[in-house]
């Protein structure tokens, strides 16, 4: 029964080993097929995972240390769909910097592995060492192209503050585990009122509140978003995002509702600050790169107005906005990733007259700009009128309002992108590597499904109801 | 209790010089004495095992490649470096540890104790080894793929380019 539920994960776990083996045999130009394994590898799970939440599945496993009720198969679901579209994008991108090498589809799906039993968990202990197996193998992607400093610069900087907020987060879990003599969500919230139990829940929240950069745990990244391999920035600011505020969610509804009025109001104030220094930062930027990773904190910041509303139709929309969230942001990173190689050329200038030059990335492009900014016909307006209209009806009118002052805001960053791909004059320059077949897969799935959950989002909005049900 | 506090002070004074001394090898002695007296800490405490690993892995593993480290990055320089201070630096700094020192008072005085008894044996090897064999188990797992993933994480960082 155990091993059975937890087929998905196995699965993975397999094929990151399979990898990691048939990487020492295989020779140097047949390292395309170690990727085309994991895709089908990560194909696999996808599948098992969305056939257990489509039978709704709801199954304690190993004494509760696990739960894969929908809620967690809704995650476990997203954050596999989001490492199956950045696998697609990372093939020709490898490839193009000469660094095709098994390692580094190893290290997305034990990244995978992590997130995926980490947004199960239900014990500290658990949700601890997923999260750092995550934490682990992100580090280690994010300077995976380390000859180009940048990209150690990247995974220094993130390692270093990613140490610091798992310290935070394991004493927060010792101060937790001495109040309350367990590490289990269902028993912990009960034994540890009082103050000592706020500062053990603020620390903990810290620590999760890194991997979704929000505010005062952002400074990491916009370095780690530029200098990091392009589809190593999707993957982070995608799907480790989701994963950490799944845990956080969990966390909160299930083990700490007594609290929640304090907690409801610390978030407010994060998402807040979120919107406003994520929106205002990506004015100035000239990369584009760097632009999303502002961009990325202010949509953590609209993600969390969930978190101060609290209510299930809020939830509900921070669901459904991070999943399709996966599709425009990997996307937007992809495009990048096909212009950028070596020599650089995500600065705006770079993306002059790119609509003559290569039509169809121009126009994905487009989408997943127009999407992220809020715009109709695209699934990102209707994720922001969900968690918009859930803050109204929760009583955080303000916070909806705030919302809606820095949306059009964001317009203006956004656009400018958009001049510069339609409108900007092209200088001649040598032409872009032509896309390859998983990488065009991946960015067409990305685009008609942000247009796609624009225009149909009632079936999408329906599963995450449906998954948050049995969260409490 | 009175040991307790010796301690404690012990291990603070430890802490504090290892932060304080510029010279990097004094830095890791004083880090290995910090490391001794908290397995002291958790072996009074009753967590022999923990304080037996503490000094194994801590004071004895860690330690060692620490100051090979240190041995071969900067052999023959005395103090490490101190680039150009930031002026805001240091009080921005001091602010950050007395609110973090006040949060925590705030929380320890004002903590709700309900005190239960520990479970018979609790920190032994034999109860540690039972938790992990059986309840913890699949988390135990996870950590090999942890300690893959670091393995190999730090190959890919490390590696010299073809």
């Amino acid at each position: 029964m155990n091993l059975a539920a937890l087929l998905p994960a196995e699965i993975l776990a397999g094929t990151a080993l399979a990898v990691l083996l048939a990487d020492l045999f295989l020779p140097h130009r047949d390292k395309a097929y170690l990727g085309l394994l994991s895709a089908a590898g990560l194909a696999a799970a996808l599948g098992g995972t969305a056939r257990q939440l489509a039978a709704g599945l709801h199954a304690s496993l190993w004494g509760g240390i696990f739960l894969l009720d929908p809620f967690a198969l809704f995650f476990q679901t997203i954050v596999l769909g989001a490492a199956l579209l950045v696998l697609g994008v990372s093939l020709p991108y490898l490839e193009r910097w000469g660094r095709d090498d098994g390692e580094f589809y190893a290290l997305l799906l034990m990244a995978v592995l992590g997130a995926m039993m980490m947004v199960a968990s239900r014990n500290f202990l658990e949700i601890y060492v997923a999260m750092e197996l995550l934490s682990v193998s992100s580090y280690a992607l994010a300077g995976f192209l380390r000859p180009d400093p940048r990209s150690g610069e990247a995974a220094l900087k993130y390692y270093l503050q990613g140490v610091l907020a798992s310290a935070a987060l394991l004493y927060g879990i010792s101060l937790l585990y001495g109040l309350s003599g367990s590490l289990d969500l269902s028993v912990v919230g009960a034994r540890s009122a009082g103050s000592l139990g706020v500062v053990a829940l603020v620390l903990v929240a810290g620590g999760f509140a890194l991997k979704i950069a929000a505010v005062p745990f952002h400074m990491w990244a916009p370095d780690t978003y530029q200098g990091a391999p392009a589809p190593v920035a999707a993957f982070l600011s995608t799907a480790s995002k989701a994963a950490a505020f799944a845990v956080l969610a969990r966390v909160l509804l299930t083990a700490f509702p007594a609290a929640q009025g304090p907690w409801q109001e610390l978030f407010a104030v994060v998402a807040a600050a979120s919107m406003a220094l994520g929106n205002l930062a990506a004015l100035g930027q000239r990369n584009v790169r760097r632009m999303l990773a502002y961009s990325s904190i202010a949509q953590g910041g609209y993600v969390l107005i969930a978190l101060a509303v609290a209510t299930p139709t809020a939830v509900a929309a921070s669901l459904f906005y991070l999943a399709v969230y996966v599709f425009m942001n990997v996307g937007a990173f992809s495009v990048l990733s096909f212009l950028a190689g070596p020599t650089g050329g995500e600065e705006l200038a770079d993306l002059d007259g790119l609509a003559e030059r290569r039509p169809a990335l121009a126009l994905a492009l487009a989408v997943f700009l127009i999407s992220l900014a809020g715009m109709p016909l695209t699934a990102g307006l209707m994720g922001k009128l969900y968690l918009f209209y859930a803050a109204v009806q929760g009583g955080y009118a303000w916070l909806a309002l705030w919302g809606v002052v820095f949306t059009v805001v964001s317009y203006f960053y956004y656009f400018r992108v958009l001049r510069h791909l339609f409108w900007g004059t092209a200088p001649p320059r040598p032409a872009a590597p032509a896309a390859s077949v998983p990488a065009g897969l991946a960015l067409g799935a990305a685009t008609l499904a942000t247009v796609l959950f624009g225009v149909f989002p009632q079936p999408l909005l329906q599963l995450a109801l449906h998954s948050l049900g049995m969260l409490r | 209790m009175i040991l307790f506090g010796i301690l404690a002070l012990l291990a603070l004074v430890f802490a504090v010089f290892m932060v304080a001394t510029r010279n990097a090898v004094h830095s890791a002695l004083f880090l290995i004495g910090n490391f001794v007296i908290l397995a002291i800490l958790y072996i009074t405490l009753g967590a022999e095992f923990l304080g037996l690993a503490q000094i194994l892995v801590y004071a004895g593993a860690v330690m060692v490649l620490f100051l090979f480290v240190i041995a071969y990055l900067s052999a023959g320089t005395e103090a490490s470096e101190t680039g150009p201070a930031l002026a805001w630096q240091l009080p921005l700094g001091i602010a950050a540890g007395v609110l973090s020192l006040g949060l925590l008072l705030w929380g320890t005085l004002g903590a709700v104790l309900t005190p239960t008894a520990a479970p018979p044996h609790f920190g032994s090897l034999a109860f540690l080894g039972r938790a992990l064999f059986t309840t913890y188990l699949f988390p135990f797992e996870i950590t090999a793929f942890l300690l893959l993933a670091a393995l190999v994480g730090v190959v890919v960082l490390v590696r010299d380019e073809r």
